[in-house]
């Protein structure tokens, strides 16, 4: 006998002993398991997790950051407004529906008329054979589906959107929601199975399985509404919000039935739909009348009738704009710009390092422009609230706005310099009084493009930015007169309407260098103090038919002969005398003069946070600026402003404004910081400084020999800048470029050359830069104008710089004379 | 009062025949039997706060007359009366009708699977052909069959021996073996599954040898793979989901594990010594915890009580079975011992299961908690049981009884024979029974 049986001599005693410890064992590794899942970190983990769920964090709109002009007008502004969204499950067909805790669930249409039909007929239902219950759930099933199409119209007649615009807004958010779910699912698959790869074993069936399962859950866009109609007004947004927040009777029940019944089975009038508050970006400055004034236009144009000519796009190619949803460098820029800047960082992150400017699904983000690259500055902060459903506590953190950037530019200076390079206007077209040198290409009517900046000479502060034509941004090329793709590819490649032509579109100065020339060769101890250099007509005694002056090649005279003497820098300046600025050139040779251009800016690239800039060129472009590719015959060259050398608009007022500062430079800025800014000096000698001042001043005002005092029109000399009590100091510049090529079949060139390609601007690009103060003061403002393809400075690009000094005596900038008692 | 009833009453106590023993004589009133009355009203007065808790969020007093906790008051009360019924009559009566009530739960469960039966008597629950709509509420027969079969195994095995041998396991298969298949029919394969571990238990307590019945549970579980295939689809999924959360798999937490996975994080978050009344009932609400009053009762106890909690209502349980066991010990009957036996393995079993789905070591395959879960059902069977359990410990063993299941173990010159007589040597008209 065992010795169990020896205390429990009974067998059932025995037996159930060995149950009841059989059953306590089970018991214990119960409670072992309890034990494991409450009392060791499980517990806390799951406390923790289970709280959240009581925890709803919900984050408040929060508005951008405003841009002001100079005068403190609102050029980009957030506006309150709202977007009708829809949610992705039933913009693909599927029903939406709220669960007792608020939560949403979604569900197939079949699902939803099932149970609908269910709840209809309580008490039958489940006495119904399948046959009978699919029937039924097929009429709910129509009801549903019709009561989706019946949402769409409605949101069609609210809004005004075309019922087809939505429904084709529809598919694109499902084409590319589907396109995005495909890729994350190959995504994952292929992470998926790499991890078995690295661990050089084959997944099983199971794992495949799993695998399919994982890359297939849902993505984040399946889950969340989707912006149908964007930007409706409050009115729209109040009446969206109140019906969508009805429930009506999927199906007529008839009378007498139970009111939990029509209760259970009435679902929302406007299933899925959201109604967000969102804002709007408002640009008021996009779209001004201009009234001009032509009664100062060149004789030829002149009129006592004030035109007012409706300019769009203001200022678009620099504020930019934003795009709608985000892409997929944005979030990681982002992370980065937090990393690189801990003030940045410390403005945005809450204590628990949340980033209160991240980055969901449909934000508005900075495309081009300062929207762009100020977009961490300009985002506001979103604001939060933490409510406990439990508690019904709610702590709320307001919304903090973005930051504003107050700009240098002045709007409506501006949209005046857009309305005068307005080809309605004529300025920027070719006229047949200017004599063009390419008659065949460039025909009276033909259309130019312009680059214009209003440089401030004291702060360095530009007060505009123009260029033209632009890009409708509103995508109506029916206002520039372009109807079909054809002739908007031929609009693109004449005007690269993208390019912000002041300060992105590459120039040979022409020239207008000649004042940057004269004063580095002073500095350069290459020039004494009105040293005459001899005109000659040509640079190379033996060789006429090369290195001229414009009045050897026109008239086969010299400027000593013109002038009566030996020109100095001034008259060299004033009379634009190739010869005497060949001769600088040569002087200075390869490295010096490549020296004097990188003193005045070229090769500099402005940071300007407006998108693409040109910093200008010398030598080759992948050279470093330094002119040791240059030889000296480059040099001859470019001691006119012509060979290989470029640059923009802003280095060429930047550059003048420079020498009116005798040496010292400002950077030119864009964006006020309220900070000074920083002067260097460039090391000019001033008297040379002074003596290009005056040349550049005899250029616009000795009425016998300034290149760009007149304008001669039937035999009448009218001056080009008519401005009274302004004085002027300019010069102008007929940079030598090469032809413009059209390839109407985008084709490029093959080996022979483009295909089908034909020259459609032809010429040289019309440069005047000016220095512009009151009568009797120190130059104020650089202006500096270039006409592409426009051919004399003179004649075309002088005009232009004209309008724009009357443009600023309209807005204050400069005295009006005329008008004061 | 009549003495007519009354004395009908007195022959059901002591179970019939004549006899002059005042009534005292035949009943134990002090007895390990309220052991388990006294668990049972513990459980069933926690499962309704446990069922208010899931289902009032408010804790509105309003809301809990109209809420299912107040229907399962209403059902532990019909329970107590319908155990304190069935406890009255003398067990030997009872087990009178043990193959007629058998008969007739086999009866009902083929009932439930005829074609042809109108939805509006047997209407699909879940997928399960499990209810009889009786009108006035619904009747789901597995419940009973539990009872119907502890009595008819015990009637069967009471005076035998044969399951002493291997072969002579075969009946009480075979009588398990039809309940369980029909059961399994419908399907539940979760009810299904409590009938073996009970045949087993009778079976140990009958003594039947350990070896053979260890021999079943290996050629069980090697047979269990061929038996994954021929389960459904959802079936196997549950299978396949607890085998991921072993794994770590936390994918399936949205789709086949979503109601273990909630279950488990509620009972964690009950850590040692749960959350207050208010703060459970929010976290239940929110965390979305399927079957919060049903399946998953034991992770809102967990939740309130916590670690604390959820041990003193495995303890409950304990008690209850350890208390039903004291009572088959006490009991010289075969009859009474294996009712006393096989009633709470039935619940010992159901206990396991139900904990385990909560706790994320068992897949859920839909067993209720016995006194707890929302159901009348179940609360007015688990009644009976107890109230069986008492009526063993009630009544004094009626002779002609014979011993009761005494063998040696394994080794012996007769496995069948009993080593050691039972029953009193002074016993029915003066003779003892004895082999």
């Amino acid at each position: 006998m065992s010795r169990l049986s020896k205390f429990i001599p009974i067998m059932f005693h025995r037996r159930v002993l060995l149950l009841g410890a059989l059953v306590l064992g089970v018991f214990v590794l119960l409670v072992a398991r309890l034990g494991w899942m409450t009392l060791t970190e499980n517990g806390a983990q799951s406390r923790a997790i289970a709280a959240r769920q009581l925890v709803v964090e919900t984050w408040l709109p929060t508005v951008r950051g405003t841009i002001f002009d100079r005068k403190g007008r609102v050029l980009a502004g957030d506006q309150a407004s709202y977007d009708i969204a829809v949610h992705y499950r039933v913009l693909e067909g599927r029903w939406v529906y709220r669960g007792p805790g608020g939560e949403l669930h979604d569900i197939s249409m079949r699902g939803m008329a099932r149970r609908l039909a269910a709840r209809a007929n309580p008490d039958l239902w489940d006495t119904l054979e399948a046959s009978e219950q699919d029937e039924i759930s097929w009429a709910f099933e129509r009801a549903l589906r019709d009561r989706v199409d019946a949402m769409y119209r409605e949101i069609s007649r609210q809004t005004e959107v075309e019922l087809d615009e939505i429904l084709a807004r529809r598919d694109q958010i499902l084409a590319r929601v589907g396109a995005m779910k495909e890729s994350h699912r190959v995504r994952k698959r292929a992470t998926e199975y790499q991890k078995y790869k690295d661990r050089g074993v084959s997944p099983s069936a199971g794992d495949r399985e799993r695998i399919e399962e994982m890359a297939n859950q849902p993505i984040a866009e399946e889950t969340h509404t989707h912006t149908l109609v964007g930007d409706v007004s409050d009115e729209i947004g109040f009446s969206m919000i109140r019906q969508s927040r009805i429930m009506a009777p999927i199906v007529r029940l008839p009378e007498g039935t139970d009111e939990r019944i029509i209760e259970r089975t009435s679902v929302a009038v406007l299933p899925g739909v959201s109604v967000i508050y969102a804002t709007a970006r408002i640009y008021p400055f996009t779209d001004v009348d201009v009234r001009v004034d032509r009664s100062s236009f060149p004789l030829a144009m002149r009129a006592e009738e004030v035109v007012t000519l409706d300019e769009h796009d203001i200022g678009s190619l620099i504020l930019g704009g934003l795009g709608k949803g985000i892409q997929a460098d944005d979030r990681p820029r982002r992370a980065r710009a937090l990393l690189d800047d801990p003030a940045l960082r410390d403005r945005v992150t809450t204590k628990r390092g949340t980033d209160r400017g991240r980055y969901m699904n449909d934000d508005r983000v900075g495309r081009t422009g300062l929207e762009r690259s100020y977009e961490d500055h300009l985002r506001g902060l979103r604001g939060y609230t933490i409510e406990n459903k439990q508690t019904g506590d709610r702590q709320e953190t307001p919304s903090t706005p973005g930051l504003d950037v107050n700009l240098t530019i002045d709007i409506m200076l501006q949209a005046r310099i857009r309305a005068l390079i307005d080809p309605r206007l004529g300025l920027a077209r070719i006229q047949s009084w200017q004599g063009n040198t390419k008659p065949e290409t460039m025909t009276p009517g033909t259309e130019l493009g312009v680059g214009a900046v209003v440089l401030e000479v004291a702060t360095g502060e530009i007060l505009s930015l123009v260029s033209g034509p632009v890009a409708p941004g509103d995508g109506d090329w029916g206002r520039l007169g372009i109807t079909n793709d054809a002739q908007r590819r031929y609009f693109e490649q004449v005007h690269h309407p993208y390019i912000n032509k002041a300060i992105a579109k590459p120039y040979p100065p022409g020239s207008v260098a000649k004042a940057l020339i004269l004063t580095g060769a002073a500095t350069y101890g290459k020039y004494s103090p009105h040293e005459k250099i001899k005109a000659t007509g040509h640079l190379y005694p033996d060789r006429p038919d090369i290195l001229r002056s414009w009045i050897f090649k026109q008239y086969k005279m010299t400027h000593a002969e013109q002038l009566g003497r030996e020109p100095d820098g001034v008259d060299a300046l004033m009379v634009s005398s190739n010869v005497f600025f060949f001769t600088l050139g040569e002087r200075l040779g390869p490295i010096e003069i490549a020296e004097v251009y990188r003193r005045f800016g070229v090769g500099h690239r402005y940071e300007l946070g407006v998108g693409t800039v040109w910093p200008g060129s010398i030598g080759a472009l992948d050279s470093n600026n330094d002119g040791s590719d240059l030889t000296i015959n480059d040099a001859i060259q470019l001691g006119i402003g012509q060979g290989p050398v470029t640059w923009t608009p802003l280095h060429a007022a930047d550059a003048y404004a420079t020498i009116a500062r005798m040496g010292y430079h400002i950077e030119p800025s864009l964006i006020r910081t309220g900070v000074a800014p920083a002067v260097s000096n460039i090391g000019l000698d001033s008297w040379a400084a002074v003596e290009a001042l005056d040349g550049l001043y005899a250029v616009v005002n000795d009425t016998k020999d300034g290149t760009g005092q007149h304008i001669t029109f039937e035999n009448i000399r009218d001056p080009v800048f008519n401005a009274p009590g302004i004085d002027v100091w300019g010069k102008t510049g007929t940079a030598t470029t090469g032809p413009l090529l059209f390839d109407p079949d985008d084709l490029g060139a093959d080996g022979n050359g483009p295909i089908k390609a034909r020259i459609v601007r032809d010429g040289d690009h019309a440069w005047y830069v000016t220095l512009v103060a009151p009568e009797g003061q120190v130059p104020r403002y650089a202006i500096a104008v270039v006409v592409d393809y426009g051919g004399s400075g003179a004649k075309v690009a002088g005009p232009i710089n004209n309008q724009i000094i009357h443009a600023l005596i309209a807005e204050g900038y400069l005295p009006d004379v005329e008008a004061s008692p | 009062m009549s003495a007519l009833p009354m004395h009908r009453l007195v022959r059901l106590i002591r179970g019939g025949g004549r006899s002059n023993e005042p009534i005292s004589k035949a009943v134990k009133v002090l007895n390990y039997g309220w052991i388990t009355v006294g668990a049972s009203l513990m459980l069933s007065l926690v499962g309704v706060y446990a069922i208010d808790l899931g289902v009032n969020p408010e804790r509105s007093m309003g809301l809990f007359v109209h809420s299912i906790a107040f229907k399962q008051l209403v059902f532990m009360v019909m329970g107590l009366v319908a155990g304190l019924v069935i406890a009255l009559p003398h067990y030997k009566l009872v087990s009178a009708f043990a193959w007629g009530l058998f008969a007739l739960c086999i009866g009902l469960l083929v009932f439930l699977l005829l074609p042809g039966i109108p939805k509006s008597i047997v209407a699909p629950s879940h997928g399960a052909r499990s209810w009889i709509n009786l009108g006035f509420t619904d009747f789901q027969p597995s419940e009973v069959t539990k009872i119907a079969f502890v009595l008819a195994v015990a009637q069967y095995m009471r005076f035998r021996s044969e399951h002493r041998r291997l072969r002579g396991l075969l009946v009480p298969g075979l009588i398990a073996a039809v309940p369980v298949g029909l059961i399994t029919v419908q399907p539940d394969l979760g009810t299904a599954s409590l009938f073996v571990p009970a045949l087993f238990a009778m079976l140990i307590a009958a003594g039947a040898r350990l070896r053979h019945l260890t021999l079943i549970v290996i050629l069980a579980a090697m047979a269990a793979p061929i038996g994954y295939q021929f389960m459904k689809p959802h079936q196997k999924d549950r299978i396949n989901g607890l085998i991921k959360q072993f794994q770590g798999d936390t994918a399936a937490n949205f789709d086949i594990n979503y109601q273990s996975s909630r279950a488990q994080r509620i009972i964690g978050a009950g850590q040692i010594i749960g959350m207050n009344d208010e703060t459970t009932r929010a976290i239940v609400r929110y965390n979305e915890l399927p079957e919060q009053e049903n399946d998953m009762i034991f992770a809102v106890v967990v939740a309130r009580f916590g670690f604390v909690g959820g041990v003193a209502l495995i303890l409950l349980y304990a008690v209850w079975v350890g208390g039903a066991f004291l009572v088959a010990a006490s009991c010289r009957e075969p009859m009474g011992r294996l009712i006393a036996v096989g009633i709470p393995a039935f619940i010992a079993t159901q206990v396991v299961i139900n904990i385990g789905m909560n706790i994320g070591v068992v897949p859920i395959i839909g067993i209720t908690l016995p006194f707890m879960s929302a159901g009348g059902s179940s609360m007015i069977t688990s009644w009976l049981m107890t109230g069986l359990i008492v009526n063993v410990a009630l009544h004094r063993p009626k002779p002609p009884y014979r011993s009761s299941f005494e063998y040696a173990d394994d080794d012996g010159p007769d496995p069948l024979k009993p080593t050691k007589p039972y029953g009193r040597s002074i016993g029915f008209s003066g003779r003892a029974f004895t082999r």
